[in-house]
């Protein structure tokens, strides 16, 4: 009786404690900032193991870092620690679909359910894996209560349509999805899959109108419990992504700092150095691009990335004769190149070299038939020679490329204008207006052409 | 005592332990049944190990290699093997690649033949292989692609190879992966589709490293350059043109790994299907003329009802549900499902779900794939032979990219299921799979595989399922006696109809067994095969015993 009430307190005591969290030295090699914070982490579990917010916060860096064993380790420690905690489940769930258990992953969401019956990514999470498992009654039932809980999130609605789509039910698919666009327009995954129900309905102008734009589409659902994971995401390759992001987003000042950051990081990295110059000629601080690129291509004459960005920077910043010789530098190297021959064919058009940058973007066409770009210039470069229809069908290959593309579709309206069809001049500004509504020219382009329309009638 | 153990036991058991990061990750699934396969390569006498070349860099193309073909180089009835070795991408030009060719001695064992069949001495950093007979003189020729040129060799008949390459005018260039034969335009005389993945050149090597920070191979977005695929149309003097501008094929780029080519539309013409990695995949639609058009975002195989384009790997394309056009497969990276379209008959369906395959694929990384029907049931099986292409916290084995492979069963709903063990063969298999190439061996009527490994030596897979079925195995041949790549068979058996293809081009980097196998299950007799041929012409066949090889020559059938 003795043994079994020591026994007892000795089961309470270490339930109290916790177990010891797995050392992440143990892990093999680990990028620096992703070992830090693994130490903090731990750190933190050591200092209360009975703490299931702080096994859950560990198991977030694991998985957040790719130690997804690891982190479904600690999810599991924190779940059994405080069973009334439905995010740790959560990840659980989403661990355990990782691996393709997803009947695991199915009942673990379950009890999410049961625990936070008003989280709706839950609802179109369990949707989708009963659609992967092929139970579309029961998906069809997760995703009516992901709608009746956040009505403006387009998960749930998606999740309905593409119930329908695999049952055929085109028709009710397009519907749903029709009244999602309407709420949301830019939502290019809805775009894709009603482009999918209007080609099975035989609609299929409307489809490839809706495919084309769709397609490059993905379903990005807001799911806190998940968006929270990101936040522990470390190391070279997560800082890297996050300065691209910044210069993508035109913050280069942010992304400059991050990039020599990780030079301090990687000092013998060239790759990334040479990164950190386009950043800054991007920026327009070619002198900065220059201090840090020309020595590269001092040493390696053929080293293309730093000579196009040392074209592009001295490009942005007007200087087109030095963009000139580094653009043909670049195109030496790489006869082939689209990027190459679009960046020596902008330099000789700012040049007034209108013919010789035409035959260079037709063959940047050429080189990358994905690129809608060269031919938007070339219509551009025909425009301003009054070759309107020689420029409409440049503006409609791009279009063939990109419908959404805005200044193809004034392109194409100003081409009709000067030709003096106005109707289809007017209905081209209309699809610009829809396709790209912030368009900087679509005011004057507006101005121009419906006044000198309401002149000629 | 006994309480204080037995709490204690309880303790670990109630609060939980991590499981180590030590732990290896499972390779195999919950449930055990008998083994399909056996893994008889050093048995069989095959000593090839892949080398990729990895040195301390790491360059894209050391990890989508080796290619492997089954053929019959020598006319004897048995299927000899063809392993494509990668190498080492520093190698001066002269330098042999090390392919290595298997001779099927037709007992279980193979002689390499590779000296004395003049396949030592190719050149070049090896990817993928195709074959077909494409001078009509009987015997199998073989295509060998890799980075730069391509190598064309010629077959004397006695499985002695000379590189015509030159000659042929098919070097192609760039970075080629998987390539087919096919007859575009009903000539009689088989054309070449090579697809490329990327303009890649070791000066565009970039860093990349995996979410821990270890060093790794990069995603071919890495380098945004994708490439078109190539199309020599055969002008039936041993010499091709290089149509790949005047086909419109050069108006699409994309990063093509795996090509089938399969007449999608049933107007008679063969269309090329390009599975691509990270960029939508084409349909290049025969218009005739030796004209193609792409339409695989209209025929909704460009991308799947995921959404974004997924890593496309390897391609197969087969009758899954009896109504006479084929469906199609592509494999895909891990975390992406595979893509299983059914086709409509004017366009495909994903139907993944439907097919059981969207759950048990996204574990892996999926390259060689291939429908089959490994037990001769009547339903086809399917086979996925995996490898990681970056690194992983989780390993499977020592190789941080190897992972087990795949085997699932077809149903007669159409449904594939995964069985255990995991790949089919009783001890657990785990390398970085990418070539799948599938045939039957000992022409014993069960399918068999070759699967070759990065860095590794390769699987051959003998085929030992249980209970096997009936089986027919035919050999198709033209007037000329080569294999009659392109015709389509309609198999009427036990109520059935079934519709099967004679191809040699599917699967990633392979080239596969050019005969047909038809599972049968119980049914004792085939009715009739009605061949269309690749002209449009029909004969009519049959009937046939079952459990034997059969050849159905042209022109001996009756007219239809």
């Amino acid at each position: 009786m003795r043994a079994a009430l020591i026994a007892g307190l000795l089961l309470s005591a270490a339930c109290q404690r916790g177990p010891l969290p797995a050392d992440p030295a143990t892990v093999g090699e680990l990028d620096s900032a992703v070992a830090a914070l693994l130490q903090e982490l731990t750190a933190a579990v050591n200092a209360d193991r009975s703490d299931a917010a702080r096994w859950g916060r560990r198991a977030m860096g694991l998985e957040a870092n790719g130690l997804l064993v690891q982190a479904a380790a600690d999810y599991q420690v924190a779940v059994r620690i405080d069973a009334n905690e439905p995010r740790w489940r959560y990840r659980q769930a989403m661990l355990a679909a990782r691996r393709g258990e997803v009947d695991e992953a199915l009942a673990e969401l379950e009890q999410v359910i049961a625990l936070a019956p008003d989280y709706a990514p839950a609802r179109w999470r369990q949707g989708l894996w009963l659609l992967d498992r092929g139970d579309a009654g029961a998906a069809k039932a997760a995703f009516d209560s992901a709608v009746r809980l956040a009505p403006a999130d387009p998960a749930g609605p998606t999740g309905l349509a593409l119930v329908h789509l695999s049952k055929g039910e085109n028709a009710d698919a397009a519907a749903t999805l029709e009244k999602l666009l309407a709420a949301t327009p830019g939502d290019r995954y809805a775009m894709q899959l009603l482009g999918t129900a209007y080609r099975r309905m035989g609609r299929d102008r409307d489809a490839q109108f809706a495919l084309i734009v769709g397609s490059t589409g993905q379903p990005a659902w807001s799911d806190p419990w998940s968006d929270d994971v990101n936040q522990y995401r470390r190391g070279f390759a997560a800082m890297l992504k996050e300065a691209t992001q910044l210069g993508l987003e035109r913050k280069f000042d942010e992304a400059i700092a991050r990039l020599n950051q990780l030079i301090e990081l990687r000092p013998d990295d060239q790759a990334l150095r040479i990164y950190l110059g386009g950043m800054y000629a991007a920026a327009g601080k070619v002198d900065q691009a220059a201090a840090i690129l020309d020595p590269v291509i001092a040493a390696n004459p053929s080293q293309f990335d730093a000579i196009m960005h040392m074209a592009s920077g001295y490009l942005f910043a007007g200087d087109l004769d030095k963009a000139a010789g580094y653009a043909s530098r670049a195109l030496a190297l790489r006869p082939t190149s689209a990027d190459a021959a679009k960046l020596r064919g902008m330099v000789h058009w700012q040049q007034g070299r209108a013919r010789d940058a035409e035959a260079l973007f037709s063959a940047a066409a050429a080189a990358d038939p994905r690129d809608p770009m060269p031919h938007l210039w070339m219509g551009m470069i025909l425009g301003q020679q009054a070759r309107y229809l020689d420029a409409r069908r440049q503006f409609e290959a791009a279009l063939s490329k990109n419908p959404l593309l805005g200044d193809a579709l004034i392109g194409v309206a100003d081409t009709f204008a000067a030709t003096g069809n106005w109707n289809a001049a007017e209905v081209a500004l209309e699809r610009a207006r829809q396709a790209e509504p912030a368009n900087p020219r679509l005011p004057a382009a507006r101005d121009r052409i419906l006044t000198a329309a309401r002149a000629r009638r | 005592m006994r309480a204080l153990v037995g709490a204690l036991l309880l303790a670990s058991v109630a609060c939980g332990q991590p499981r180590s990061a030590e732990t290896p990750a499972s390779a195999s699934p919950a449930r055990n049944g008998p083994a399909w396969f056996e893994e008889i390569a050093t048995k069989a006498g095959i000593a090839f190990k892949h080398q990729s070349g990895h040195d301390t860099r790491h360059l894209l193309p050391e990890i989508m290699g080796g290619g492997a073909a089954l053929f019959d180089m020598d006319g004897d009835g048995a299927l000899d093997i063809l392993l494509v070795q990668s190498g080492r991408i520093s190698a001066p030009p002269a330098t042999p690649a090390g392919h290595r060719l298997y001779r099927n001695r037709g007992d279980g064992r193979f002689d390499d033949v590779s000296e004395t069949s003049g396949i030592a001495a190719v050149t070049g950093y090896g990817m993928g292989v195709a074959t077909g007979d494409y001078d009509n003189d009987g015997d199998v020729d073989v295509y060998i692609t890799g980075l730069g040129a391509n190598v064309l060799l010629r077959n004397d008949g006695h499985g002695r190879f000379a590189d015509v390459t030159r000659a042929a005018g098919v070097a192609g260039s760039g970075w080629s992966t998987s390539a087919t034969f096919a007859d575009i335009d009903a000539d009689g005389h088989l054309d070449l589709f090579v697809t490329r993945y990327l303009d890649w050149r070791i000066e565009i090597e970039r860093e990349c490293y995996s979410l821990t920070g270890r060093p790794d191979y990069c995603s071919p977005k890495n380098y945004d350059a994708p490439a078109s695929s190539l199309l020599f149309r055969n002008n039936g003097d041993g010499t091709f043109t290089d149509i790949s501008r005047t086909s419109s094929l050069a108006a699409a780029v994309g990063n093509g790994l795996g090509v089938i080519a399969d007449d999608v539309n049933g107007d008679g013409r063969p269309d090329f299907f390009v599975a691509n990695d990270g960029t939508p995949n084409h349909l290049w639609m025969n218009r005739g003329q030796a004209r193609f058009a792409e339409s695989g975002l209209m025929s909704g195989v460009a991308i799947d009802q995921d959404g974004a384009p997924k890593a496309g790997m390897g391609v197969h394309a087969a009758d899954i549900d009896d109504d006479g056009d084929n469906e199609l497969i592509v494999v895909n990276l891990d975390t992406e499902s595979d893509s299983f379209f059914r086709n409509s008959g004017q366009f495909f369906i994903d139907d993944t779900a439907r097919a059981g395959l969207r759950i048990a694929s996204r574990r892996f990384t999926r390259f060689g794939v291939g429908f089959g029907d490994f037990d001769n049931d009547g339903r086809l099986d399917l086979y996925e032979a995996n490898g990681r292409v970056g690194l992983q916290a989780e390993q499977f084995a020592s190789d941080p990219y190897a992972e087990p492979n795949l085997l699932f069963k077809g149903t007669a709903d159409g449904r594939f299921e995964e069985l255990a063990p995991r790949g089919g063969s009783a001890s657990p298999l785990v390398a970085t799979s990418r070539a799948a190439a599938f045939g039957d061996i000992d022409n014993d009527g069960g399918l068999d595989i070759v699967v070759a490994n990065r860095d590794a030596a390769p699987y051959l897979l003998h085929n030992i399922a249980p209970a096997r079925g009936r089986w027919l195995l035919v050999r198709v041949l033209e007037l000329s006696g080569r294999d009659a790549i392109g015709a389509t068979l309609s198999l009427v058996a036990g109520g059935r109809t079934m519709r099967r293809d004679v191809r040699t081009g599917y699967s990633y980097l392979s080239a596969n067994d050019p005969r047909v196998h038809v599972g049968l299950g119980t049914v004792t007799a085939v009715e009739s095969i009605t061949v269309r041929w690749a002209d449009g012409t029909r004969e009519r066949f049959g009937p046939f015993d079952v459990n034997r090889m059969v050849e159905i020559r042209r022109g001996s059938g009756r007219d239809q």
